[in-house]
C-alpha cells in the first residue's frame, strides 16, 4: 500500500511536469524531450517495482487523472498574467495528442519494466 | 562485494536522479515563467506630446523592464481624425536607447480636439536564455 501511494505521487509529479513542460518549454532549462525520457524512466520503475502489472496500471491511471485535474487547476493559477506569445505557440490539439501519446508511452514503458524484471 | 552493491543500487540511483531532474526542471520552469511574466507586465512605453506654434514635440520613454536587457527597436505614432483617417504619422528608429525625441510640424486645425492618437513600440527583450520581440502600445500623454 505504501509503495502504491509512493509511486502514485511520483507519477503525478511526472505527468504534471510533462504537462507543464509542454506549456513552459522555453522557460525551463531542460528540453521537453529529455523530460519525457526522464518520466519514462520513472514509469519504467513503476512497472519494475510491482509484482502484478495490474497494480502498475492502476497507479498510472490514477496518477494520470489526478495530475490532469491538478494541472488544469494550476494552469489557472500560474498563468494569470498569460503572455500572448505563449498562447500563440500553444494549441490545444498538440497538447492533447502529446498527452495521449505520452500516456500510452508510459504504460508501455512500465510494462517493459515489468516484463524484464528478474524473477526468482 | 562492491560490484554487487553497485549493481543493486544503480537502477535506484538512476531513478532518484530522474525524479530530481524532473522536479528541478519543473520548479525552475515555473519560477522563470512567473518572474518573466511579472517583469514583462510591468513594462510600458510612455509618450509625452506637446504642441507649440504649429509643431509637435514628442518624447518616448520605454521603462519598467527591471533586470531585463532591452533593445528598443523603433516606434510609430499615428494621429487619426474622427473618421479614422491618418492625419500624421511619426515613426523612427530608437537605436537601442530607451528614450527618443522627435519634432515635426503639426497639421492645420490641430487645435480642434477632434482627433485621437495611437502608437506602438517594438522592443527586443533578453533575459537569461529567453529572447523575444515585444510590441508595446504607447501610452500617450499631452502636456
Amino acid at each position: 500500500m505504501k509503495k502504491i501511494v509512493f509511486f502514485t505521487i511520483v507519477m503525478i509529479i511526472a505527468y504534471h511536469a510533462v504537462v507543464f513542460e509542454l506549456l513552459l518549454n522555453e522557460f525551463s532549462p531542460l528540453p521537453a524531450s529529455l523530460v519525457w525520457i526522464l518520466s519514462l524512466v520513472l514509469s519504467w520503475w513503476v512497472g519494475h517495482e510491482f509484482g502484478h502489472f495490474s497494480k502498475a496500471l492502476w497507479v498510472l491511471g490514477l496518477s494520470f487523472v489526478v495530475a490532469g485535474i491538478l494541472s488544469y487547476v494550476l494552469i489557472g493559477y500560474y498563468m494569470k498574467e498569460t503572455l500572448q506569445f505563449v498562447v500563440q505557440t500553444l494549441t490545444m490539439k498538440a497538447v492533447s495528442v502529446s498527452l495521449l501519446l505520452f500516456f500510452t508511452a508510459t504504460v508501455m514503458s512500465a510494462f517493459f519494466g515489468f516484463m524484464f524484471k528478474p524473477r526468482q | 562485494m562492491l560490484s554487487l552493491v553497485k549493481r543493486v543500487n544503480l537502477p535506484k540511483i538512476v531513478f532518484w536522479i530522474a525524479l530530481t531532474l524532473v522536479v528541478m526542471n519543473y520548479t525552475a520552469g515555473v519560477f522563470v515563467y512567473r518572474n518573466y511574466a511579472r517583469k514583462l507586465s510591468s513594462a510600458k512605453a510612455l509618450c509625452t506630446i506637446r504642441f507649440e506654434d504649429g509643431s509637435i514635440f514628442g518624447k518616448i520613454v520605454v521603462e519598467g523592464f527591471e533586470g531585463l536587457k532591452i533593445h528598443p527597436v523603433d516606434y510609430q505614432i499615428y494621429f487619426y481624425d474622427r473618421r479614422g483617417n491618418v492625419l500624421k504619422m511619426v515613426s523612427s528608429s530608437m537605436f537601442n536607447r530607451p528614450e527618443a525625441e522627435f519634432v515635426t510640424s503639426a497639421w492645420t486645425g490641430y487645435e480642434q480636439k477632434d482627433w485621437h492618437t495611437e502608437g506602438y513600440s517594438n522592443v527586443s527583450v533578453e533575459w537569461l536564455w529567453l529572447k523575444i520581440n515585444l510590441y508595446i502600445p504607447l501610452e500617450v500623454r499631452f502636456e
